[in-house]
């Protein structure tokens, strides 16, 4: 039997605007929770985690963890700075079918061990068995290409960030199908998550 | 809002909420240029009929209900993945599903008892069912600054639990009527079957041992009643179909007569004082708008009172078309 998992969100809460993004991440939190029959109570959550913030007075990262009866656990941390991301390019390809890619959850057997193959590096830029870019461990990826933003396409295999789903909505980006060669074409690359909103990108030489 | 003519889309048209939403628009001669009815995709396609017409229901579809003019939701969850598409869109929203009750930053209406709001909204929160009559009930108490703690306990019909609960109590019912009793089927909507029966928790448990419904009830009480009353909320369910009661004492910071509590509740905006030898009951209620008050008592600072209320009415469907009704202008 397999190991049971939760699901979770990381939100930014900042003062006076209060959590960025909460209706995409609850929205994402509800179809992850239909996806894999978990318990969800999303109005309860809601209210749950706006009375959570109305305890917090900087910026912080809260982060939702539910489990599969729908029990909910809330707790906050520190947000970390708009610094360039340094990534190391992943040893092996990820499965783009795999569906622990496509939802958050604890079950990150695939990030763990892409990590563990680079051990000096912080965060890794995955790609699939069609040698074709997803994300990272930690965020969602945007190439500067002929002038134009794009994101890896989601059926690549990759985790629909609630930030990435924004831009996509307000035309900022588009997904594509991008080869791991894209890196060596574009003019700029950006790491993005609805915490962190948009960094550089470096890529390290393996 | 498009003039006085909107296209509205109605969340949850199949439920008994919604079912009930449809009745007041017809009523109140609500405006409307176009009505699209959205019902779970097994229902797309079915018909319902309005205003002697059919109308057929759709599928929940983003982009086509962020266009409307109002949105009006009926139908918990739904809100939730709609939201990113609506607040990008023009769409107006009245939200009677819970999903933005507690939302700070949305305004709570409920007529009678708090502010208006402006008409310029673009999201409105409905105070559903026991909330709206607890909430009128305790307003002239609360506004006063008289009420400190009050204690209430609800007892539910099966149709707070929608179109399901009722139609699952009726077939119990039925099958024990027939002595099939041990041979009922599984209950799907309740957490046990309901007939002949009682099932003091509605919702599931918080880790505090309180019920998800009864935060949420305790919730909305605090952002409709001024101060800062402490309240204890126990939500049951019974095995009536329709209307809901709710026992209610309460700690006042004076004492007050008898006629003094009469005569504060009876000023009050969507009370119905019943007299001495008149019961607030949930089969009575389902034939008026107001909250039916009986059974008061006084002792010093200490009150009692039994309050009965047609939740699908006062604590949704009246309340959603009179805040669609302010939208409108």
């Amino acid at each position: 039997m397999a190991e049971p998992f939760e699901l979770y969100e990381g939100i930014l809460w900042e003062p006076g605007s209060g959590y960025f993004l909460l209706d995409r991440h609850l929205a994402r939190l509800g179809a992850s929770a239909r996806h894999f029959g978990f318990e969800v109570d999303l109005p309860y959550v809601r209210a749950e985690l706006l009375e959570f913030g109305a305890e917090l007075a900087g910026p912080r990262k809260v982060r939702l963890e539910l489990s599969p009866d729908g029990g909910l656990f809330l707790e906050d941390a520190d947000v970390k700075p708009s610094a360039p991301v340094r990534v190391a390019r992943a040893a092996e390809p990820v499965d783009s079918r795999d569906e622990y890619l496509r939802h958050k959850t604890s079950r990150r057997g695939v990030y763990e061990k892409a990590l563990a193959a680079r051990p000096r590096a912080r965060d890794v830029l995955l790609w699939n068995e069609r040698g074709e870019l997803t994300d990272t461990c930690a965020g969602n990826v945007v190439l500067e290409l002929d002038g134009r933003r794009k994101t890896p396409h989601a059926d690549a295999g990759l985790l629909p960030g609630t930030f990435r789903a924004e831009l996509l909505a307000r035309g900022e980006i588009e997904e594509a199908v991008l080869p791991v060669a894209s890196l060596e074409r574009a003019t700029r690359a950006w790491f993005i998550n609805s915490v962190r909103r948009w960094c550089d990108l470096v890529v390290e030489p393996s | 809002m498009a003039g006085a003519n909107p296209r509205v889309a109605l969340l949850g048209a199949t439920g008994a909420v919604g079912a009930e939403i449809l009745q007041v628009l017809d009523e109140r001669r609500f405006p409307l240029r176009e009505l699209l009815a959205y019902a779970s995709s097994d229902s797309e396609g079915e018909e319902l009929e309005f205003r002697g017409s059919a109308l057929k229901l759709r599928r929940v579809r983003a982009d086509e209900i962020a266009a409307c003019d109002l949105v009006l939701c009926a139908v918990r969850d739904a809100l939730t993945d709609l939201l990113p598409a609506l607040r990008a869109g023009r769409a107006r929203v009245i939200d009677v599903s819970g999903t933005l009750e507690v939302d700070p930053s949305v305004p709570l209406y409920l007529a009678g008892v708090t502010p208006p709001f402006a008409a310029s909204a673009r999201f409105v929160a409905i105070p559903r069912g026991v909330a709206a009559g607890l909430g009128v009930a305790l307003a002239p108490l609360a506004r006063a600054g008289l009420l400190r703690r009050a204690t209430a306990v609800t007892l539910e019909s099966a149709s707070g639990a929608g179109i399901a609960g009722v139609g699952e109590l009726t077939d119990h019912t039925v099958q024990v009527l027939n002595r099939m009793s041990g041979e009922r089927s599984e209950s799907q909507v309740f957490a046990q079957s309901l007939a002949f029966d009682s099932l003091p928790q509605i919702g599931p448990l918080d880790r505090s041992g309180a019920t998800h419904d009864e935060l949420a009830l305790a919730r909305v009480l605090n952002r409709l009643l001024p101060g800062e009353a402490a309240l204890e909320l126990t939500r049951v369910r019974v095995p009536t179909l329709g209307g809901s009661l709710a026992v209610v004492h309460a700690e006042l910071a004076e004492p007050l007569e008898l006629g003094a509590l009469r005569e504060r509740l009876a000023a009050q905006r969507g009370i119905s004082l019943l007299p001495e030898d008149e019961l607030p009951t949930p089969r009575a209620a389902l034939g008026h708008d107001d909250v039916a008050i009986g059974r008061l008592r006084t002792a010093g600072a200490r009150i009692a009172f039994v309050l009965a209320l047609n939740d699908l009415r006062l604590g949704a469907a009246l309340g959603v078309v009179a805040a669609a009704e302010t939208l409108l202008g």
